[in-house]
């Protein structure tokens, strides 16, 4: 029974070891985000299909361990969640990439699009930093609160694009749809990243 | 020797119902698994109940003169008060309702000893209290000694499930140590069990109840209960163990619905006198007062009923039914 008890230990560890990898994974692949827009390195849309194949990985692995009995069931479901919106996070940073790729973005936006990107790496980060910290049995009530007023800031950029978006010339139907996909794309991220945030906090708080 | 079979049923009920309150919670969110809760509750039901179960047993006795033949009603009749109150939903204790029914039989049959009903009533009250005041101390203490230095998720999550099985273990050992007196303390008291074979018959018969027919009521007390965090649950069962084995020491038995009510009542003035449903409480405690009179009441109708037949005793009851059963020719 002992042994049973020490090989649990090891499940628990491996299982956030996993959560962790997936998070560096879409930290990763949001820093490639930030060059292909910033820089418009188009050679780091591979590199973000690629982390994202990985990241599903990483997924898939840190589930599996949950459901195969890490951890009280008490907590699985908020394990679970906080693991499926990261995920849903990274699928919106991939499809974020694909848009970017069929189009080419406005002067009159691209500042905002900039910045956006930034901040949602900034809020990756930041979430990465509170994920490390409530493993540890550390509060995270400043980091949620930090990506809340990040999201706050993405919210009011979407706020002056959409005014913008109006003068933006587009040649056919396919051209606006992806403008307006990869505009929706790129800061519904920072939503997903909140709610994980918001999850990661509700499960430190359960397990006080 | 038939008659200790009013005992067996008694203890069947009772290892059905109350290992409720043992791993109830801890089943039901998944934390043991159930055949891993049934046979570690069973184990250390007869554990307490060997080691520990003669500390009760001479209480009923104290209470007033019981015979063979009465020991057999006695316990009949509490577990059919136990059974009717059960289906009723209404949280009943086997040591009220066992104290009833002596009551009930000795007023009219013998002399009951009052003085031994105050210290019995006064065990009543204070288990609940006791079981608050344990488990409010147990939750603030706990916390800041234990929990709060576990930082780290995984090693919190460790302790979370070791603790939930060594204290259920505790708490299954403290069941077995004071309720056996229930089961099988009447037929030591009137002479027809020694205590070691009182002990181990009547942990048996709790073990069998805990693994035959413990399912059902596990399920509903885990799932019906609000359900609690793992550590508050973990306190819970610990007060609850405690507050048993304290009585045990003392000679009382007690019930355990009532400590596990009072320690969770416990957890509520801990974390905020708001938290606290007074209706189901209220509920609870008009529960506590029914045991008793029901038990009481149903063995006063057997007793009249014995009268009204003119049957001696149940020696002459059973040779009646027998002289009847081979006049219908059956065979």
């Amino acid at each position: 029974m002992f042994k049973r008890w020490l090989r649990g230990y090891d499940k628990e560890e491996a299982a956030l070891k996993a959560m962790h990898e997936h998070l560096q994974l879409m930290c990763m692949a949001n820093d490639a985000l930030g060059d292909l827009i910033r820089r418009e390195e188009t050679s780091r849309a591979e590199t973000i299909y690629d982390l994202e194949r990985e990241g599903d990985m990483a997924r898939r692995h840190a589930l599996s361990i949950i459901f195969e009995g890490a951890f009280l069931p008490y907590l699985r479901p908020s394990l679970c969640r906080f693991v499926e919106l990261v995920d849903q996070a990274f699928d919106t940073l991939e499809d974020t990439a694909r848009f970017f790729e069929r189009i080419s973005l406005h002067d009159a936006i691209a500042d905002e699009c900039r910045t956006i990107t930034s901040l949602n790496k900034e809020m990756c980060e930041i979430l990465r930093l509170a994920f490390q910290r409530a493993i540890h049995g550390e509060d995270i009530r400043e980091q949620v609160l930090a990506i809340r007023i990040l999201e706050k800031r993405v919210d009011d950029l979407k706020a002056e694009i959409n005014q913008k978006i109006h003068d933006i010339p587009v040649g056919d139907f396919w051209q606006g749809k992806f403008y307006a996909d990869f505009l929706d794309s790129l800061t519904t991220f920072s939503d997903h990243i909140e709610d994980a945030s918001d999850a990661l906090y509700v499960l430190t708080v359960s397990f006080r | 020797m038939w008659r200790i079979l009013g005992g067996l049923f008694l203890g069947w009920s009772l290892g059905a119902n109350h290992s409720a309150n043992i791993f109830g919670t801890a089943v039901a969110s998944g934390l043991v698994r159930f055949s891993q809760a049934l046979w570690l509750t069973a184990a250390y039901v007869v554990l307490g109940a060997v080691m520990e179960g003669a500390k009760c047993m001479s209480t009923y006795g104290k209470l007033a003169l019981v015979h063979a033949d009465t020991a057999f009603i006695l316990t009949l009749s509490t577990a059919v008060t136990m059974t009717m109150l059960t289906r009723a939903g209404v949280p009943a204790s086997t040591s009220q309702a066992l104290v009833g029914a002596i009551l009930g039989w000795s007023i009219v049959e013998a002399s009951p000893d009052f003085s031994q009903l105050t210290r019995i009533v006064l065990c009543w009250t204070l288990t609940p209290i006791s079981a608050s005041l344990s488990s409010a101390f147990l939750h603030r203490a706990l916390a800041k000694l234990v929990v709060d230095r576990i930082t780290s998720f995984s090693a919190r999550n460790r302790f979370y499930s070791v603790a939930v099985l060594l204290t259920g273990c505790y708490a299954a050992y403290g069941l077995g140590a004071n309720s056996v007196a229930n089961v099988t303390g009447i037929y030591v008291t009137s002479g027809l069990l020694n205590t070691n074979v009182g002990a181990i018959i009547g942990g048996l018969s709790i073990a069998l109840g805990v693994l035959t027919y413990s399912g059902r009521v596990m399920m509903t007390v885990g799932k019906g209960i609000v359900p609690l965090d793992p550590f508050s649950a973990m306190v819970v069962v610990f007060a609850e163990a405690v507050t048993l084995h304290l009585f045990t020491q003392i000679g009382v038995p007690v019930s355990s619905s009532q400590a596990v009510v009072g320690a969770i009542v416990g957890i509520g003035v801990a974390k905020g006198l708001q938290t606290i449903n007074i209706r189901v409480v209220l509920k609870i405690g008009l529960g506590w007062i029914l045991t008793p009179v029901c038990a009481g009441a149903l063995t006063l109708a057997v007793h009249a009923l014995l009268m009204l037949t003119g049957v001696a005793s149940l020696n002459s009851l059973f040779a009646k039914a027998l002289a009847f059963v081979s006049q219908l020719n059956l065979w």
